[in-house]
């Protein structure tokens, strides 16, 4: 009897494997959704999902085949069983079979049916069927149901009270983790000794359930006994230990991006950078334009870089480029209204020249701070250059700070003068900053310079100054004054000079992000933290690139609007944080762009969101820096094989290792604390209001890390944030990452609270969708055990629930926060808190 | 030794010393004597400047009066200006800069014009649009212009801009000549600050042609019937697909109708090699214009001097072109100078019309303006009196000590610059120039033979060059004319011209019934015939005369059709149907009724007499005149 029958997944990932092997030299998506008939975002998914086993290999052009071979199935009679149960039921079925090789999964669904558990089956997919097998294990005693069932759809209550009875007896679980509405009943299958071979199981929609159930079961417990008669098919054995708590995978560069690199050698450089750095440092340096050259690039001892140096940043940022460059443009800006408008380096010259003309008329002059508190925009970058300039000091102050940190930090850094918008957008509707601006400055005699929003003014003023002539500076003369964000305490005040950062910065756009000629970079970065200013503003304008600021929220108003501005405005590399990438993971398929590179800074990014970041986007560049240092200290540049989860190898100029807390050099694998010896041209040249961290000739980062043998390293979380349950030392990302390999997991945080071995982890967890309340404690439960299973033998971590975790504006979670909020303690400092937090709702 | 103390006593205006030192072409007689002696290796170095996908076997074959460039090699004009550029690292640098009267600009890089043309092929590609097939383009000076034309040359179709200005007939009968598969027309261009309807011209244009019509809508978005599309919309809807068409060195780039003496406009065809390498080495070498210029051609994409000097050569060098659409004069005087002073424009080019209209404002308003960015005034268009000259010398280039004022003439039919002033040499009042690398030119009788200096006759080419017509579309007949007219074997540029002794051109005006108002070239034949097809009109005849501004006016003598009475409202209405049929820039500035017109025993319409009693001259040998 010919019976029509719909491809599953699985036949149809066996027919893409068949096909891929018949093609060595590639194939491409859409051949393979002609093959399959499906459409061509199926087509993806199935070639993904066999990318992410091994199964394929993809390439510049499309997959080929990988080194992994499926497994032939051979339990045909089984494979039966499953059409045998399809056949009775006409409902979704399952067959979860023990391999040596794991848990192979089979599934028979109507035609036209959506699969429900998605495109792909993860892994959980198969625990599942497994859990379902120990529920039911031994027999399949029908539970008080009522044998015919009177009630209809039209009664929920009842419907709903039969359902909790299901549910009550054991045999069968809600599937609400893996997809919403469903319900499962699965079956243990035995061989002829007794022995387990798999589980067959059956999904159908949770509000049918009740009335299936009878019929279901019954159906179920035939078909199940059919395996005691067959011959199984190979000695049967458990599923491998859980994976280790974390997987190292070596992966390399695509090669075109690998051998197109800026820099292709790295071990060596590295070397150079340490031992020669006047060759080294002196040699790149010599691109810029120095009034008066350096007579000794590094002096060891102060730490200070181009000593005897003249030179000013926003000279080399933009009248080094003309004329060459006067046409090109140097600056794209996206306001909150959605204006996008062209500066070329001509433009931003003259009118940073003429700006920088009108503060030296208001009294601005050399070694001045000029406090900035203006959304990321082009009057902004103006205030910036003009600032520079002028050889004074920029303090920006990011919008979103209240009044009294606006203050506090105006009164710290003694500012001449205010450059402020009276307004900014956020999510399209316009902030007032006025009414802000005005209580932090009450009974302050501190002149404003407003940018009135939606007028020209400020500009139309610019133009009006005379344009001014770059102020050379000693090299060590500061640039900028800005304030971290406040994760640990009372903020510092971080300064940095016009001639290391220039260099340092510069260098790591050229030869960590890989910036050629003729791209556009991009930062989601607020132009106003350490991130924007490096690589928003100064070091795009450094090489002569171009850059774009985009002042509301990156996903604003939609993730498919940031896509597309991506690809409109020919985006090739993308400088964001593991915040805006969960946020667009969790938000589910990317659009196509032409990004070449993500970067990725502020904290750790953890596997799962680095493999989603190379499937969706482009290939990443995790990179680990503080505002101290101003550029990326340690990082996997192109030349090098990237290891998910660890950040990288030191970069030119730096020299890292893991301490314990006096600072013993730790082995390869240890946990300790990170500390660096030698820091690069772009580090801080003082440091307002904080201990100083170098301390016994090492930096303290602060940071937990460990590292490998091949000195790869692996932030753990902030040294503060590090929890000691019972023996162990866990620190707050490397919980955070193993929640969020769990499927169900968008966001986590980790932190550590009194309890009764030391400390207990609570893990606060908010959920991709948004999870029914009576199936939390369910949900908590897995991830419990999930927790478990990846961190070895540690108490078991609380689970709560959240709607939205507490972060800086940089993206950095406030841990200090949820842990104040639980334990009922004052929070303290929280002017650097993001706006949208609102109260972290904890359940 | 008289003559010698007459030279020196003449005017000479000499561009800056630091510009003549900075030109790019410093040793001209050296050049220009290479260019002559070497053509081959003068062309073909200039020309593997650009990307040859298949690399030319032969220079130049010249059979007289053919002649063929760049042989065996294939290329294509557009993607030398868009993927060239952005494969160099122009990718952001702008491209172009529209400006509108209001002053609101829009930038688009080399990367986004690659983008949207990419689009717009694909689109135009969909509607059938193959190598070889004709495009009509009627469009405002707007980016989007711009884009029509690269797009179509992007798939080795042939583009043929029609001045969106021009009247309904005209552009039927260019729509009809050219043979055009796809018009892609705007709804409407914006001048003075009003709109100008373009749409109702189109409409009535194209009534029962079978032809695919894209709109470029501003006006307002209309429900379009079958075989018509939206410009944005053919361009964002479909992807960036379509790869450039490499094409032979000699396959048609474009047509540009221009008139002539005879009443049927004239299809000129420029190919992609030669038109290519010619405009963009006077670019350089004339213009003197440098990687990061500004480059300003005030004209519009409907004439030649918008294909080559707005379009084709700068994009084709890098620079970065401003297009503006409007008035020169509006919403002030001081518009233009005002652009200049904003985008610091290095290099303009005008014509003597808009000169003479500066000068009538007075030097106030370029004085009111930052013109410090402004190296070179470009002139042509018509004969540039001196008066202009010393005007714009003084008050747009300070004189000489700030920039330069470069006179030049050429055709349509020319591509580029051919007589002209080059930086390094002196200009001289009432002298174009002299002719430039590449030109032979020379001065002659009826006959053919040379003319002594300092005595007038017809301007004529020796040879030709790459950017020079290779035929007139459809009527190859019509080509060859212009190489037969004088005898000789030369191209008679139908315009009269003395030389003198140091090789300087003085163009004096046409030698045939053409007029040249405000630059632009309309044949008598298209006016006298735009009248007599109007119900009211029996005969007329229509001659040029001296004009402040435009340089020459229009006149039309007309007799009416029997029971027909003058009156001022028929004069009116006889001067808009001018302006329907053949485009505002024909309007004729007076109208008089006649009785009878002058003609010769033949039939001849006499416009000699016409004119010489209007200038109140001689009319000259009468003998043929009908009594």
């Amino acid at each position: 009897m010919a019976r029509k029958r719909s491809l599953s997944t699985v036949q149809a990932a066996l027919r893409i494997l068949a096909y891929l092997a018949e093609h060595p030299e590639g194939v491409e998506v859409k051949e393979v959704a002609r093959l399959l008939g499906k459409s061509l975002s199926t087509a993806y998914a199935l070639l993904n999902s066999l990318v992410e086993e091994g199964f394929a290999v993809k390439t510049e052009r499309g997959y080929r085949a990988g080194s992994a071979k499926p497994v032939p199935l051979q339990a045909t009679p089984l494979e039966e069983a499953l059409e045998e149960l399809y056949l009775r039921t006409r409902e979704r079925c399952y067959l979860a079979l023990l391999t040596p090789e794991g848990v192979r999964l089979k599934t028979r669904g109507r035609q036209g049916q959506p699969h429900p558990l998605g495109e792909s089956l993860p892994e959980e997919a198969h625990a599942l069927a497994l859990g379902k097998v120990l529920l039911a294990h031994g027999a399949l005693p029908l539970p008080p149901l009522r044998p015919r069932t009177p009630y209809t759809l039209t009664d929920p209550l009842a419907l709903e009270e039969e359902l909790a009875r299901v549910r009550e007896s054991g045999l069968a679980a809600e599937m609400e983790e893996y997809a919403q509405g469903l319900s499962g009943l699965a079956a243990p299958l035995f061989g002829p000794e007794g022995q387990l071979l798999g589980a067959l199981g059956v999904v159908v929609p949770a509000r049918r359930f009740p009335f299936a159930f009878s019929r279901l079961a019954r159906a179920l417990s035939e078909v199940a006994q059919v395996s005691a008669y067959l011959k199984p098919p190979e000695p049967p054995s458990l599923a491998p230990p859980p994976e280790p708590s974390f997987r190292v995978e070596v992966l390399e560069p695509p090669p075109p991006l690998r051998e197109g690199a800026n820099l292709r050698e790295f071990a060596g450089l590295h070397r150079a950078s340490l031992e020669d750095p006047e060759a080294f440092w002196g040699g790149f340096a010599r691109e810029f334009h120095w009034e008066r050259p350096w007579e000794k690039v590094l002096d060891k001892e102060t730490k200070r870089w181009f000593v005897g140096g003249l030179t000013n940043a926003a000279l080399n940022a933009l009248d080094r480029h003309l004329p060459e460059r006067a046409q090109q443009v140097a600056l794209l800006t996206l306001d909150g209204e959605g204006h996008l408008e062209k500066w070329t380096y001509r433009e931003l010259q003259d009118l940073s020249a003429r700006l920088a003309g009108v503060l030296k008329g208001l009294g601005v002059g050399p070694g001045d701070r000029v406090a900035l508190y203006l959304p990321t925009g082009l009057e902004a970058a103006l205030s910036l250059l003009a600032t520079a300039r002028l050889g004074a000091v920029h303090v920006a102050l990011p919008v979103g700070l209240g009044p009294e940190a606006l203050r506090e930090r105006l009164l710290q850094s003694q500012a001449r003068l205010l450059i402020a918008a009276d307004g900014y957008f956020r999510r399209g509707q316009l902030v007032p900053l006025r009414p802000v601006v005005e209580a932090a400055l009450k009974d302050l005699d501190l002149p404003v310079l407003w940018h009135v929003r939606g007028s020209t003014e400020f500009l139309e003023r610019a133009s009006e100054g005379s344009p001014l002539e770059a102020v050379p500076v000693p090299a060590q003369h500061p640039l900028f004054l800005l304030h971290t964000s406040g994760s640990t305490g009372i903020p510092k005040g971080v300064v940095h000079g016009h001639g290391g950062y220039m260099v340092g910065v510069a260098w790591a756009l050229r030869y960590l992000f890989d910036l050629k000629p003729g791209e556009v970079f991009h930062t989601t970065a607020d132009l106003f933290w350490v991130v924007g200013h490096s690589f928003g503003l100064y070091a795009p304008l450094f090489l002569g690139g171009t850059s774009l600021l985009v002042e509301d929220r990156p996903d604003h108003p939609s993730p498919a609007a940031f896509y597309e501005r991506l690809k409109r405005l020919g985006v090739d590399i993308l400088l964001t944080s593991p915040t805006v990438l969960r946020a667009l993971r969790r938000h589910g398929e990317a659009r196509p762009t032409a990004l070449r590179l993500v970067g990725s800074v502020g904290e750790a990014l953890a596997p799962e969101v680095w493999r989603w970041t190379r499937d969706h986007l482009a290939w990443p560049l995790d990179n680990w820096w503080q505002t101290e240092l101003g550029a990326p200290a340690l990082a996997t540049p192109l030349a090098l094989p990237a290891k998910p989860g660890y950040v990288g190898v030191p970069l030119p100029g730096v020299e890292a290792r893991v301490v314990d807390a006096e600072g013993h050099v730790l082995p390869p694998g240890a946990k300790g604390h990170l500390v660096l010896l030698q820091a690069g041209p772009a580090q801080m040249v003082n440091l307002l209001g904080g201990e100083n961290p170098w301390r016994g000739g090492l930096y303290w980062t602060g940071d937990l890390a460990t590292w490998d043998e091949e000195g790869y390293f692996r932030i753990l979380g902030r040294s503060e944030e590090v929890i000691k349950v019972g023996e162990a030392r866990l620190g707050t990302a490397e919980v955070e990452a193993a929640a969020l390999t769990h499927p169900q997991v968008a966001e986590a945080a980790a932190i550590g609270v009194p309890g009764e071995e030391g400390e207990e982890v609570v893990v606060f967890v908010v959920p991709k969708k948004e999870v029914p309340e009576d199936l939390k404690p369910l949900l908590a439960e897995k991830l419990k055990a999930h927790l478990l299973r990846h961190l070895g033998p540690v108490p078991p971590p609380r689970i709560l629930f959240a709607e939205r975790l507490p972060r800086t504006r940089s993206g950095k979670i406030l841990r200090r926060l949820l842990k104040a909020e639980l334990l009922g303690m004052d929070p303290g400092d929280t002017s650097g808190l993001e706006e949208e937090y609102g109260t972290g709702k904890a359940s | 030794m008289a003559l010698e103390k007459l030279l020196r006593a003449e005017e000479r205006l000499w561009a800056p010393e630091h510009l003549r030192q900075q030109a790019n072409l410093q040793d001209f007689q050296g050049e220009y004597q290479r260019s002559l002696e070497d053509p081959e290796g003068f062309w073909g170095a200039w020309a593997r400047r650009f990307h040859w996908e298949k690399p030319f076997e032969k220079v130049l074959e010249w059979n007289l009066p053919e002649h063929r460039w760049f042989l065996g090699g294939t290329t294509n004009a557009a993607y030398n200006a868009l993927d060239r550029q952005v494969a160099r690292g122009l990718r952001n640098k702008l491209a172009l800069l529209y400006l509108s009267e209001e002053g609101r600009e829009e930038k688009l890089t080399y990367g986004e014009l690659l983008d949207r043309v990419r689009r717009l092929a694909t689109g135009l590609r969909r509607l059938g649009v193959g190598k070889g097939d004709r495009v009509v383009i009627y469009m405002p000076l707007t980016l989007e212009g711009v884009m029509a034309m690269l797009a179509t040359a992007y798939l080795g179709a042939i583009h043929s801009v029609v001045y969106a200005g021009l009247g309904v007939s005209a552009l039927r009968e260019r729509i009809l000549d050219a043979g055009a598969k796809v018009v892609i027309a705007g709804d409407v261009s914006y001048r003075r600050g009003k709109g100008v309807d373009l749409r109702s011209i189109v409409e009535e244009a194209i009534k029962d042609l079978p032809l695919q019509v894209v709109w470029f809508q501003r006006a307002y978005k209309a429900e379009l019937p079958e075989g018509h599309h939206d410009f944005q919309e053919l361009l964002w809807q479909t992807p960036p697909e379509a790869r450039a068409e490499m094409v032979e060195a000699e396959h048609p780039l474009f047509i540009l109708y221009t008139s002539g003496s005879t009443g049927k406009p004239k299809g000129v065809v420029h190919v992609h090699g030669g038109y290519m390498v010619g405009t963009t080495y006077h670019l350089r070498t004339f213009f003197d214009a440098k990687d990061d210029d500004v480059f300003w051609a005030t004209s519009d994409i409907g004439w030649i001097v918008g294909h080559s000097y707005i379009v084709y050569a700068p994009l084709l060098e890098g620079l970065t072109s401003v297009l503006r659409e409007g008035a020169p004069d509006y919403p002030d005087p001081g518009a233009f100078w005002q652009v200049v002073e904003r985008y610091r424009v290095n290099i303009m080019f005008t014509a003597p019309t808009a000169v003479r209209m500066f000068m009538r404002f007075g030097p106030e308003w370029p004085a009111k303006y930052d013109l410090s960015s402004l190296r070179l005034l470009g002139v042509a268009g018509e004969p540039l009196n001196p008066e202009a000259l010393r005007w714009a010398y003084e008050h747009l280039a300070e004189g000489g000590r700030r920039g330069f004022v470069a006179d030049n003439w050429w055709q349509t039919e020319l591509g580029g610059p051919t007589l002209g002033t080059p930086l390094v040499l002196p200009a001289k009042p009432g002298f174009a120039g002299v002719a430039l690398p590449g030109v032979e030119a020379g001065v002659v009788d009826e006959e053919g033979r040379p003319v002594p200096p300092g005595q007038g006759g017809l301007l004529v080419l020796r040879r030709p060059f790459p950017h020079m017509m290779r035929t007139v579309w459809g009527n190859h007949e019509r080509y060859l004319q212009y190489w037969r007219e004088v005898p000789g074997g030369v191209y008679a540029a139908g315009d009269v011209a003395s030389q003198d002794e140091e090789g300087y051109f003085s163009v004096l005006g046409r030698a045939d019934d053409v007029l040249n108002v405000a630059g632009h070239r309309i044949g008598t034949a298209d006016v006298e015939s735009a009248l007599v097809s109007h119900p009211a009109v029996a005969e007329a005849a229509v001659i040029g005369v001296p004009d402040p501004l435009k340089g020459e006016a229009i006149k039309a003598f007309v007799v009416l059709r029997l029971g027909q009475t003058p009156s001022e409202e028929l004069k009116e209405g006889l001067v808009q149907h001018v302006r329907r049929e053949l485009g505002p820039i024909a309007t004729p500035s007076e109208i008089v009724f006649l009785d009878k017109l002058p003609k010769t025993r033949s039939g001849k319409i006499l416009r000699r007499l016409l004119k010489a009693r209007e200038l109140g001259k001689d009319p000259g040998d009468l003998s043929t005149l009908e009594e």
